[in-house]
């Protein structure tokens, strides 16, 4: 792997400022951070800072505190800490670690400062706090090349989310909505229709996301409680696997089939055998669904994409892409989790097997489609803008 | 209790609409199958006549599922008679395994009523549920010697589950231990290892299998409740994925290097891309878990058998291509589910699974796993 001192701005930078290149390599789940929480905090709006909460929610350090599991390298990428501050917070140390060493073309940021809190009205002010420094920084004040897109955090108060969503949904570089995986309920359940419908009127894909694990409805599973990480990792799959599985028994996809929706970071074979059950069942059983019209798995193919990392490495490489061809290729998306622990950057890696298209789609044509991006961008160097 | 509560006019028999010929296929196995999960139930009467005294007078539970209702029924047709619920008879269950079903012997495993939260009770019913199979299923009603049974303990109260290991760890006609699925706590948390130590000294696998619903257990998933039984029918077996990652996490099968695991209610299609998962976490992580000697998937062949279920895996056209991916075909064994709705039959069963494969995972698996000896003729 290249050093940053290999590549530098002025050899890539185009002195034709009108090229567009094609869009090869779309990352659909970057995390970035402001430099400080004071700086987060900043954008916390009221009552909430009147009535002193910017130092209950954002007091005692930020992020990252209270979490019982610590991730290799506390979570982080080592080499990703600048002078300028911590992983995923200097936008020209970013970017040249995403554009210019990745190679991608253009990232889909997911906002993880939101921290988990029982009051969805308190988790609807830090949605908006979110969201207010996104859109000015990183989607804005950083983005004149446009290669930073954006996700809407919100509340798991539908109403709250709603209200959020309405106050972005024209922005051009909010491109998503994210829910909460944790709490609110299973994602089939009715009262989640008005935050689907407000995502569809705007043309919004929808996400969502593991976060670490902080005091609130994480880690307990179906069974108790992991003592390690590494089994509460590999729990992130079940938790989506429930959450898809209410999706589709409760017709959200047959009700609202522009609804585009990307489970982030759990994992993807499993969704193969998790269908090949779901349709059994449903074959069997579909008298009890009137919301389920179809084979469970042909909505998945249409309406569902998983983004990529970690990805999962089989000791038979052709293995993975074996799983692809069964899920069919609009449903998995290349994604490297910049500035975290456990990133994937490499473009080629696991795709033994996987032929040229839909290893092409895989990296950029389903989330140009999903997220309607243009397929080109300007060929300038980031840096020039 | 009665066997065929009425309603409008219908008994629960007629509305149970899965039968054995729905669930029948066009290739009955040329070799003596195993069946390693049927499921006997004693009537709660019956049950009853074996407790001591003292819990005789207790309220206790039908055992069966009424969150979720079945709409084709929980049991199959068949499997309703006038002796008692689906399961109770075993002249009935002789007939339509192995006359009509094709089974040659059979592995019984009663459920125990869930997971009541008195443990005492809890204890009590499974003692009562392994003297009651030991007289009557395994007893009386095995002269051909086809049964053989699960040492029912309950987590919950490990010091009594030990004790009815040694009980029964000698009489040959038991050959597992078995425990629920549910549970507040992970199997391979601390409290549970003098119970899968007793297994291990003794060489009895535990079954670990989904029993009847109680009230007090945790969501069937982490999200919460899902509120259809297709979903939560297509869901629930696959959370053995947390004790499985439990078992290995917390050093359990490295310190009991003869434990074996078998989880009862399908799974091995999952367990291809989660150890996939585990395995490429376990490389970074293994500083936290410092006790795990060895890859997650390296477990699953020494450790580790899932029971075929008929509502899982892929069709035909690529379940053999599976198998071989997952190195199932000598970590699965079969089992009927019987009397339950699902019921898998072995003419359906991996009929498209080339003969050795076939005939490994339908008998071989089962016969290696708990060392069944030749069955005489009779």
């Amino acid at each position: 792997m290249s050093t940053l001192h290999d590549v530098s701005p002025e050899t890539q930078a185009s002195t034709d400022a009108d090229v567009q290149v094609p869009i090869e390599v779309v990352d659909c789940d970057i995390h970035v951070n402001p430099k400080t929480g004071t700086e987060l905090a900043g954008y916390l709006p009221e009552p909430w800072v009147g009535r002193g909460f910017r130092e209950l929610l954002y007091g005692g350090g930020m992020l990252g505190t209270s979490v019982i599991f610590a991730p290799p390298n506390d979570g982080r990428r080592l080499d990703a800490f600048s002078e300028a501050g911590p992983p995923g917070s200097d936008p020209a140390f970013t970017s040249r670690q995403l554009f210019d060493e990745a190679g991608v073309d253009v990232a889909i940021i997911v906002p993880l400062t939101e921290k988990s809190s029982a009051n969805p009205e308190h988790e609807a002010a830090m949605a908006a706090a979110t969201n207010n420094w996104i859109a000015s920084t990183w989607l804005t004040q950083y983005n004149g090349h446009g290669r930073y897109k954006g996700t809407i955090r919100v509340s798991t108060d539908p109403e709250l989310a709603v209200a959020e969503i309405e106050k972005w949904a024209d922005h051009p570089h909010f491109v998503q909505v994210m829910l909460n995986p944790y709490a609110g309920g299973a994602f089939g359940l009715p009262h989640y229709r008005p935050v689907y419908e407000a995502a569809i009127e705007h043309d919004l894909a929808v996400c969502t996301h593991v976060t670490l694990q902080r005091p609130g409805p994480a880690l307990l599973t179906t069974l108790g409680a992991p003592s390690y990480f590494l089994e509460n990792h590999v729990q992130f799959a079940l938790l989506y696997a429930a959450h898809l599985t209410s999706m589709l028994c409760e017709g959200v996809f047959e009700r609202y089939p522009d609804l585009r929706f990307t489970f982030s970071e759990g994992g993807y074979s499993w969704v193969l055998p998790l269908l090949w059950r779901l349709d059994r069942h449903w074959r069997e059983l579909r008298e009890e669904t009137p919301g389920l019209q179809r084979l469970p798995s042909e909505y998945v193919r249409d309406q569902v994409s998983f983004t990529r990392q970690p990805v999962e490495e089989p000791s038979h490489l052709r293995h993975l892409a074996r799983v692809i061809e069964w899920l069919g290729p609009k449903t998995l998306e290349f994604s490297t989790d910049y500035p975290h622990w456990d990133g994937d950057y490499n473009t080629r890696h696991g795709f033994v097997g996987v032929p040229p298209e839909v290893r092409a789609q895989i990296l950029a044509g389903n989330a140009i489609e999903k997220y309607r991006l243009s397929p080109t961008r300007s060929g300038r160097h980031w840096s020039t803008f | 209790m009665s066997p065929s509560v009425d309603f409008q006019g219908l008994s629960l028999a007629e509305l149970a609409r899965k039968t054995l010929a729905d669930a029948a296929g066009d290739h009955p196995p040329t070799f003596p199958v195993i069946d390693a999960s049927v499921h006997p139930r004693p009537r709660v009467d019956e049950l009853r006549e074996y407790l001591p005294k003292v819990w005789q007078g207790r309220r206790l539970p039908a055992g069966d599922r009424y969150y979720y209702p079945n709409p084709l029924g929980d049991s199959i047709r068949e499997s309703f008679s006038d002796a008692g619920p689906p399961g109770s008879d075993p002249a009935l269950a002789s007939r339509l395994l192995f006359e009509e079903a094709g089974v040659d012997r059979a592995i019984l495993t009663p459920l125990t009523l869930g997971l009541l939260p008195d443990g005492d009770l809890l204890a009590a019913i499974c003692s009562a549920t392994n003297e009651w199979l030991a007289r009557t299923w395994l007893g009386e009603h095995n002269p051909h010697g086809r049964f053989s049974g699960t040492i029912r303990v309950t987590p919950t109260r490990p010091e009594a589950a030990v004790a009815e290991i040694e009980k029964w760890a000698g009489d040959p006609r038991f050959v597992q231990i078995g425990v629920p699925l549910q549970s507040l706590q992970l199997y391979g948390t601390s409290p549970f290892f003098p119970i899968w130590e007793a297994a291990a000294r003794h060489n009895l696998p535990v079954l670990i299998h989904a029993d009847a619903e109680t009230g007090v257990e945790l969501a069937p998933t982490p999200a919460g409740y899902l509120r259809h039984f297709l979903g939560f029918a297509a869901y629930n077996p696959i959370n053995f994925v947390n004790h499985l990652t439990s078992f290995m996490v917390g050093g359990v099968l490295d310190r009991l290097p003869d434990l074996r695991l078998v989880f009862g209610d399908g799974g091995y299609d999952l367990c291809v891309p989660l150890m996939w998962r585990v395995d490429k976490d376990y490389r970074p992580m293994r500083p936290d878990v410092p006790w795990m000697k060895r890859l997650p998937s390296e477990y699953i062949g020494q450790h580790v058998r899932f029971i075929a279920h008929s509502m899982e895996g892929p069709d035909d056209a690529v379940l053999d291509e599976w198998l071989e991916m997952g190195g199932a075909k000598s970590t699965l064994m079969f089992g009927t589910n019987y009397p339950s709705w699902d019921f898998f039959h072995p003419s359906a069963a991996f009929a498209h699974v080339e003969p050795e494969g076939r005939e490994r995972i339908l008998a071989t698996n089962a016969i290696e796993l708990y060392g069944l000896s030749a069955r005489e003729e009779n």
